[in-house]
């Protein structure tokens, strides 16, 4: 049986963890760059629908009116209520609402 | 559609994994693309998307007549149509109406009661970025600096791109058509750098460009006369923040989400309120147009090498034309007539007295980044005014002695000063940044948008106005 000093220098070892992080970076380096945009892409479309809601409802509330709307808006609504229910929403609704009522912005009145 | 809405974010998730998964087919690719580009662009008028395929088209049959002959005078003959045709649009939709006035103003200030009709037909979004784009095309191909593509579909993508479509940057023909021509390498995308910009340019457009115009500049550009000087003069400054935040936000969001889908655009800013010239301000400011007008339009009309006089003419030629792109009016032709005349006076002052701001001592190079910063900011007052007169009146109103005490608020001074520091921040010091997000956990890979997205939301405005630079 071979001794393990003897695959491991004293380099070897010291340097061990940082290979085992290494290679677990490997692992995740595994996921091609493509597929790992679009893991960012919709993770962060799942983290906003749940932590501010409200703005899926208000821009479908902005669409044409049709069935299909329709339906996207009351599958939004219940995205609220699960997200209030949770207590997902709270810090965005809280934070935004300190915002406007500091009286610092208003509301967009178009720019050119 | 804008970048950063809803309406967009929804539109990339679909574009986004279609486009890679069909990067073995490369014509399929192209072809999704230039559809989806279309309807990208038909979301503002979808008439207009006859005008983007009919310009794609005859360009795409220029290119190809160009490349079936030798002949000088036969090439110099297609070039002249093409460029004169792509022109042609550009002053039927841009500059028809204006030149009626103007006739129309001069007419009747010599007694003559002239009638010219406006079209009336509303202005195609981006129609100054698709003449540029085909004309680019044209003038490479006839100076043989690309083969004319075989493919229609490539001009059409080119020309149609959507990060690209409505307000730049100005992608070369040469550098974009070879990207087409073979599928693109996964290992290009720069997720960092790519992330970094779509973000950045959403912090610059929604929470600094947006506020600042709402909440100051319009109001005070509206109704000059109500308010005092020290509003008039930070609210010049505050456009020129509101503008760079503005325009190099769309460009910045169009290179990173270009860059996500496998193209790589060249940079189009590069901190332009750094520059300590005017020379160097046009380096670092809309770079794409600027090197542009250097390669079309001032090195054709002989650039430096007809001697003193006719490069400062030549100068003068360039910057008034880059003024009159940017609209039809005379306020876009004062502003690059100062462009014009300043840069002419800085290789003057050069050539005369061996003085150059961007190289001297400390001293001269602070001394010429506060005059060159005071006369950018003096010309966005031309930019940002509805007229010429409005902005000689604004000026006016600067000079007046007006006691009444300056209504921007803290608010608004911190967003300035932090628009500004964008300036002032060394590329570099991103650089770690970057280093740091690229070997992040997915987990934070994914909260980094997240939460700047959430605070954009938090800080923003209701609602997104749309880019300044639309309506060029």
């Amino acid at each position: 049986m071979t001794d393990e000093s003897d695959i491991w220098s004293i380099e070897a070892r010291l340097s061990a963890p940082s290979a085992r992080v290494s290679s677990l970076s490997l692992a995740r380096a595994k996921l091609s760059r493509p597929a790992e945009v679009l893991v960012i892409v919709y993770a962060t479309m799942i983290v906003l629908l749940l932590a501010n809601p409200q703005a899926l409802v208000s821009w479908l509330a902005d669409l044409p009116q049709n069935a299909v709307t329709e339906a996207a808006r009351s599958a939004a609504e219940e995205v609220v209520d699960i997200s209030a229910r949770l207590g997902l929403s709270a810090p965005y609704e809280a934070a935004r609402e300190r915002v406007l009522r500091s009286g610092w912005i208003k509301r967009d009145r178009g720019q050119r | 559609m804008l970048f950063p809405t809803i309406d967009f974010l929804l539109f990339f998730a679909v574009v986004f994994p279609i486009t890679w998964s069909l990067n073995d087919k490369n014509t399929l690719k192209k072809l999704f693309l230039a559809l989806v580009s279309y309807a990208f662009y038909a979301c503002w008028n979808w008439r207009f998307t006859f005008l983007l395929f009919f310009s794609s088209t005859g360009n795409y049959l220029a290119c190809r007549l160009l490349a079936g002959t030798s002949s000088p005078k036969r090439r110099s003959f297609i070039t002249f149509v093409a460029v004169t045709l792509n022109l042609l649009g550009l002053a039927y939709f841009k500059y028809f109406d204006f030149l009626a006035a103007e006739v129309t103003n001069l007419a009747g200030f010599f007694g003559l009661d002239l009638d010219i009709n406006a079209t009336e037909v509303p202005l195609p979004v981006a129609i100054s970025f698709l003449t540029f784009h085909g004309l680019s095309y044209v003038f490479d191909v006839s100076r043989k600096k690309v083969e004319a593509s075989k493919s229609l579909l490539d001009v059409v993508l080119y020309m149609a791109f959507f990060p690209h479509l409505v307000a730049g940057p100005i992608v070369r023909a040469a550098d974009f058509l070879g990207q087409l021509s073979k599928k693109s390498d996964p290992d290009h995308i720069d997720i960092a750098g790519s992330f970094a910009l779509i973000l950045g340019g959403v912090i610059k457009k929604v929470v600094i460009a947006s506020h600042i115009a709402t909440l100051f500049v319009d109001p005070v550009f509206v109704n000059p006369s109500d308010f005092g000087r020290w509003d008039l003069i930070l609210a010049a400054y505050g456009y020129a923040i509101v503008i760079y935040c503005d325009f190099s936000a769309y460009t910045d969001i169009a290179i990173g989400v270009a860059n996500l889908l496998g193209y790589q655009f060249p940079q189009n800013f590069n901190q332009p309120y750094r520059a300590t010239s005017l020379r160097d301000f046009w380096r670092r400011w809309h770079m794409s147009l600027s090197s542009w007008l250097r390669d079309y339009l001032y090195i054709p009309m002989g650039g430096d090498r007809g001697g003193r006089w006719a490069t400062y003419r030549n100068l003068m030629v360039t910057m008034l034309l880059g003024g009159l792109w940017h609209g039809a009016g005379t306020q876009f032709i004062i502003w690059g007539g100062l462009h014009g005349f300043g840069l002419a006076l800085e290789r003057f002052l050069k050539e005369t007295f061996g003085f150059d701001s961007s190289k001297g001592t400390l001293a001269v190079r602070l001394l010429g980044w506060f005059v060159t910063f005071q006369v950018v900011c003096a010309a966005w007052i031309f930019f940002r005014c509805p007229s010429s007169s409005a902005a000689f009146e604004y000026l006016g109103l600067i000079l007046r002695d007006s006691a009444a005490p300056p209504t921007v608020t803290p608010f608004v001074i911190a967003l300035m000063l932090l628009g500004f520091a964008t300036q002032l921040t060394r590329p570099e010091r991103y650089e770690s940044v970057l280093r740091w997000y690229a070997d992040a956990s997915l987990a934070l890979k994914v909260a980094v948008p997240s939460l700047t997205i959430l605070c954009v939301g938090v800080l923003g405005p209701r609602g997104v106005a749309p880019f300044i630079y639309f309506q060029f």
